[in-house]
């Protein structure tokens, strides 16, 4: 595919991801709150990785760059992971 | 800038961009701050060595207290070993230089400055709370002085320093080493510094986000650590996730050096060596999860403490597998008993008895009887005096012929370790018996009994500080009048001992091949005991003349000093009101210091000064990824930890906090709808921008910067808008809670990005209309675009964070 088209069509995605995350602020009564929650910051998440994969070229990346940036974050992750653990416990 | 002014042998100094020269004025630096730290603890040793003393007040007292452990840990231990790190790694891996020369050296100049703002705090009322800084005592109802926030512009600026350096390391370990050298053929040294920067890079910018609150909360009233919902378990979170790595990376560069200082007094290669680097990874993987035991009577819960004290035992394991490879490596090995080999002994002993007594700590039981006494003093300080100051003495004698070229004396040196090492456990050990001894009390009554082991331990710090005196003689002694070493005066095995000594200003006239078995000979017949491998200097010889080794740039000086100016500005103004806290900053300073940072960065980026990539060196795992875009994505990874403390700051007062603002109740979901799409739609153009870069278009290039400023420029008028009218309402400033406080300040920080961002898209412009990036050498736009889009990504993630939650 064209690159051009190819970052049009991320886009298109980034803001039609932001426009369910907006919508979804007027259904934020009928949903769960523990599921409203995961669900903003699980398209958060998805739109960052596709700004990351394409924007920032790591899907191009070799394999070395890529693995040393997703195992940055898994541990980053990991981490504040366990201060939430921590948090609950208290 | 005119570099004439100077002498030459001035502007040697001032201008270096050369990691030796950068290396030594390390070494110096730390050691004067060695003095200034040993001078303070002697002082306190005076204030209790007998019962009822008044030496110095209280106040005093604390302050010292407080800024000799900034001191040791901050700007005496890291430095000290970083200057050697500059110096010797680059040969030890056959670089030429490190990745970032200019970098590097600016990395020195903050360091220097920020030394230079905790030693001044004392003009302005020092930090007097114990070097942990503990909330809510940092509160600005309880420490009113403004040392406290010099105190924290120093903390800030000195982070700085260790991220930039980390980054530069980083890269030239990565990416920098001589044909052969793979990365399991590395000397452990530059392993022992590999493991620290990796500690580094994900410890330094918590504590930069937990300083960067502690000094909001001070200047701007906000309620990080002032309000219940944060407050000290906030601050112990975040200060012990940095707090407890800390203490690794102040202590394994004394342990890398103890593994080459070992081998070539033995003349036996370090027993299990490839078990010891793995030892290191694991206990620097451990110490993240460990940091809870320092919280263990905060009330974190019965989870927590068992899973802190499983994995602080299980810390000490990989340590355990280090110290029985060095007893390994010693026995029925013909030790020369030079200085750096007794100091590395010494060292081994102290740091087994500071790692069995840390054990301790590790129960629950022990540490709620020892928490706070001088138990506690004693044991980290086995570690950090007894293993890293002794360790990282060893490393001073062990290269000093080789930054110098001269020997030291010897038998003076061997003097100075008995009389050290007794002297260090006259001081130390007593305070092991000093069990119901509080730290950090500055008197004490005669019926306590503490003042004979007290007396004691004074004795000994005199004799320890005074046996500090013979070091420093015969060093400033010798490197002017001691006999020359020649280049291996020790039959040493790594690189560095296959140069003259001094090392001359390029480094290797050719690089270096190394054989597979990862041996070295050198011309002086020695050679590991079963290698027989050897560098083999002729393979490759392009010939270039590296202009950079002999290149100097003023830019690294004037930018630290514009930071510095700024950041004292920032700290030593009048607070206008207590409560609610109001503080008016010294704005001549800031401007002064925003002026001279804008003059830098242009003369900086507008220097003529190149750096070159050698080819065929050894690079894996990044072979394919040049230098440049490796530490960028390596600054990131800082950056992600950053806000990762900032938005985990967010959540730990916002799930403390019984009631919080509705969605849309204060913040217009459609302000955060507009400013989400007005940064995506920016990100859009600057993708588009690279791709005109790469097929030649100036008119697209251009037409991409320049929306992708606008955007910027939209971003943040939206932003400011919505920040007036929260303001203008008056319930809503940023200290009317911790709702207000967490958003001004998380997004705040987002926008000072944003406005960095924009400032390179103003340069990349103006380059760009003078005809660059568009012939191939896109790769600025690149580069700026990976840090565009973070901005970007982070945004992404406070949309519905503070608008949709």
């Amino acid at each position: 595919m064209n690159t051009t088209y190819l970052y049009l069509l991320v886009f298109a995605i980034l803001v039609g991801g932001t426009d369910i995350e907006f919508n979804l602020a007027t259904l934020q009564a009928t949903i769960p709150y523990g599921y409203y929650v995961s669900i903003l910051l699980g398209l958060a998440g998805l739109k960052a990785i596709l700004i990351a994969m394409f924007y920032q070229h790591l899907k191009y990346e070799p394999r070395s760059l890529s693995s040393w940036v997703i195992i940055g974050l898994v541990i980053a992750s990991l981490l504040m992971s366990l201060s939430f653990i921590q948090l609950h416990g208290h | 800038m005119s570099q004439d002014i100077f002498p030459p042998r001035v502007r040697r100094w001032l201008f270096t961009t050369n990691h030796k020269e950068v290396g030594i004025l390390y070494l110096v630096t730390s050691l004067f701050f060695f003095v200034a730290a040993g001078l303070l603890a002697l002082s306190m040793r005076t204030q209790l060595s007998v019962p009822d003393n008044h030496v110095l007040t209280e106040t005093l007292y604390n302050q010292f207290v407080t800024v000799h452990g900034l001191l040791m840990i901050f700007w005496v231990l890291s430095p000290f070993a970083f200057g050697f790190a500059n110096y010797v790694i680059p040969l030890q891996i056959g670089a030429r230089d490190l990745a970032f020369p200019r970098l590097n050296a600016m990395s020195y100049w903050f360091y220097l400055f920020s030394g230079v703002a905790i030693i001044m705090s004392f003009m302005f009322g020092a930090p007097d709370l114990g070097w942990t800084l503990y909330s809510p005592q940092t509160a600005f109802q309880f420490a009113p002085a403004i040392g406290l926030n010099v105190g924290a512009a120093a903390l800030i600026l000195i982070t700085v320093s260790i991220t930039m350096s980390s980054v530069n390391f980083l890269v030239t370990m990565f990416k920098m080493r001589a044909p052969g050298m793979k990365l399991r053929n590395m000397p452990v040294f530059p392993w022992a510094i590999l493991v620290t920067i990796f500690m580094m890079l994900y410890a330094f910018p918590s504590f930069l986000a937990a300083v960067l609150l502690l000094y909001v909360d001070r200047a701007f009233g906000t309620f990080y650590f002032s309000s219940i919902q944060g407050g000290a378990l906030l601050w112990d979170n975040v200060f012990w996730f940095f707090g407890h790595p800390e203490v690794y990376i102040v202590l394994f560069p004394a342990i890398g050096v103890i593994a080459d200082v070992i081998p070539t007094f033995t003349r036996r290669p370090l027993y299990g060596s490839k078990y010891v680097i793995g030892s290191m990874i694991a206990a620097a993987v451990i110490s993240f999860i460990v940091w809870g035991h320092h919280m263990f009577v905060t009330g974190i819960g019965l989870t927590s403490t068992k899973l802190y004290t499983v994995t602080t035992i299980a810390v000490s394991l990989p340590f355990d597998v280090m110290v029985i490879a060095m007893i390994e490596t010693l026995i029925k090995a013909r030790i020369k008993l030079k200085a750096a080999a007794l100091f590395a002994l010494g060292a081994i002993a102290l740091f087994v008895i500071g790692g069995i007594t840390g054990v301790y700590l590790a129960s629950v039981a022990l540490d709620h009887a020892l928490r706070g006494t001088y138990f506690v003093v004693a044991h980290f300080h086995y570690i950090m005096v007894g293993a890293s100051i002794m360790g990282l003495i060893a490393g001073l004698y062990y290269w000093f012929p080789k930054l110098t070229g001269r020997m030291y004396n010897e038998t003076v040196a061997k003097i100075h370790f008995v009389v050290s090492f007794i002297g260090f456990n006259i001081l130390y050990f007593p305070m092991f018996l000093l069990l119901d001894m509080p730290r950090r009390i500055q008197t004490y009554a005669p019926d306590t009994g503490w003042g004979p082991l007290n007396s004691l331990a004074t004795l000994g710090g005199f004799i320890f500080g005074g046996a500090q005196v013979l070091l420093f003689l015969n060093l400033l002694l010798s490197q002017r009048r001691g006999p020359a070493s020649g280049p291996n005066p020790w039959d040493g095995w790594t690189l560095e001992w296959s140069l003259p000594s001094p090392v001359p200003a390029h480094d290797f006239d050719t690089i270096p091949t190394i054989a597979e078995d990862g041996t070295y000979r050198f011309g002086n017949g020695s050679s590991y005991p079963n290698g027989s491998a050897h560098i083999d200097g002729s393979k490759i010889g392009n010939g270039l003349a590296y202009s950079h080794l002999e290149g100097m740039s003023p830019w690294p000086l004037v930018m630290a000093f514009a930071a510095f100016l700024f950041f004292l500005g920032l700290s030593i103004g009048q607070p206008t009101s207590p409560n609610p806290v109001s503080f008016k900053p010294f704005w001549p300073l800031i401007a002064d210091g925003a002026i001279l940072g804008v003059i830098s960065l242009y003369g900086y980026s507008r220097e003529r000064f190149s750096v070159h990539e050698e080819n065929h060196v050894e690079s894996w795992p990044f072979r394919e990824v040049p230098n440049v875009k490796l530490g960028i994505w390596t600054f990131l990874g800082a950056e992600v930890i950053f806000f990762g403390v900032l938005i985990g700051a967010y959540f730990f007062v916002r799930t403390n906090s019984a009631t919080w603002p509705a969605v849309g109740e204060l913040f217009s979901i459609r302000n955060g709808f507009a400013m989400t799409l007005v940064l995506l739609t920016s990100s859009l153009t600057a993708i588009m921008a690279l791709a005109s870069a790469k097929i030649g278009s100036r008119n697209g290039l251009i037409a991409g910067l320049l929306a992708t400023l606008g955007l910027g420029a939209g971003f943040l008028y939206i932003k400011a808008t919505e920040w007036i009218e929260l303001g203008t309402h008056g319930v809503f400033s940023v200290a009317s809670g911790l709702p207000a406080t967490s958003y001004f300040i998380t997004t705040g920080t987002h926008g000072v990005h944003v406005v960095a961002g924009m400032c390179m898209t103003v340069y990349l412009l103006a380059n760009t209309v003078r005809g660059r990036y568009i012939k191939g050498d896109y790769h600025a736009i690149e580069h700026f675009g990976l840090y565009w889009h973070f901005v970007d990504i982070v945004w992404v993630f406070l949309f519905p964070l503070f608008y949709l939650i």
